[in-house]
């Protein structure tokens, strides 16, 4: 499923991850989709607009999560345990990333994940 | 009723356009390749004929670079158990591990990252950067299982950076053990590699 993100971080040098291949982020303050909260699914780029300042990515739901048994160990620590997702969760992760994200202006989104817009300090035509 | 004759017309093929209508044509002593320069047999795909004119075009992909880097190992203070442990605050990422490499222009590079063993308290997820854009990050880290992660882009010129880190989702500070060893040997336990095509 592919969702598109607003960006945050700073752009060094202006130009496209395809293309001239030339876009890159401050190492300190990367190029990157804001912080949202995505939690149980993954995701890998397929673009970055930067005329709208946006990243189109593909996420899959989370094979694997951990779950609490409800018990502690000798030190009083809650034990946890890996196991498969089900189908049915995987449908939910996907679903709610996507109504997390389209059930949201791109303002609204810079707002929730308290990330600001990103930066572009070497942009032509300011 | 008397005959109507219409004009035959005089046409002439142009570059500009490959319709091949009916009429005199003017022709061109110097050939169809003397009408439009391009119909050359440089940029005809090899083998393939197009007007007499037998194709040389071949993609000349290239390998490009090839590098792989791999965290530090290092050793907890009881010495018998080798394990990297990060104590990282909330909201916070830990770099791992990173290459540096030179990338022909113009190229498409892929990067991959992999995390193996190990254990987290609080969320932590896994991210892979390409010269300062994240490309990929992974869903939460799960107990022992290990994480990989894809990026793909282009990527020309010196010193970028291909990086991965772990990055604690959670608001308060947590830790990330990343075990090195496995039934007594000391094993790479976290690694990035990236190969790139010249175009």
């Amino acid at each position: 499923m592919r969702l598109t993100l607003p960006l945050t971080g700073t752009v060094l040098v202006e130009g496209s991850v395809w293309g001239d291949g030339r876009l890159s982020g401050d190492p300190q303050d990367p190029i990157r989709p804001i912080g949202i909260g995505l939690t149980n699914v993954s995701w890998q780029m397929v673009d970055v607009d930067l005329e709208n300042e946006v990243m189109v990515i593909e996420i899959k739901p989370a094979e694997m999560i951990e779950e609490d048994t409800g018990e502690v160990d000798g030190e009083g620590n809650p034990v946890y345990r890996a196991r498969a997702t089900t189908q049915a969760e995987k449908v939910g992760f996907l679903q709610h990333a996507k109504d997390l994200i389209e059930g949201h202006s791109k303002e609204e989104l810079y707002t929730m994940a308290k990330c600001p817009k990103l930066k572009r300090p070497f942009k032509v035509g300011g | 009723m008397g005959r109507v004759n219409s004009p035959i017309p005089v046409r002439e093929v142009v570059a500009s356009d490959d319709t091949y209508k009916r009429g005199y044509h003017k022709g061109n002593l110097g050939g169809l390749d003397a009408v439009d320069t391009d119909l050359a047999v440089g940029n005809i795909k090899k083998d393939v004929n197009v007007f007499g004119k037998v194709g040389t075009f071949e993609n000349t992909l290239a390998e490009d670079v090839i590098e792989t880097a791999k965290s530090a190992l290092i050793q907890n203070e009881a010495g018998t158990i080798k394990v990297n442990k990060f104590t990282i605050d909330g909201e916070t990422e830990q770099d791992l591990v990173s290459l540096t490499q030179t990338y022909a222009d113009p190229s498409i590079t892929v990067a991959s990252a992999v995390l193996l063993h190990q254990q987290s308290v609080t969320n932590f997820t896994f991210r892979l950067y390409m010269d300062g854009v994240m490309v990929s990050e992974s869903a939460n880290l799960v107990l022992w299982m290990p994480e990989m992660l894809i990026g793909t882009r282009a990527m020309v010129g010196a010193d970028k950076i291909c990086k991965a880190s772990i990055y604690n989702v959670d608001e308060s500070g947590g830790f990330c053990y990343i075990y090195a060893e496995q039934g007594g040997t000391l094993r790479v336990n976290c690694f990035i590699l990236a190969g790139s095509v010249k175009i």
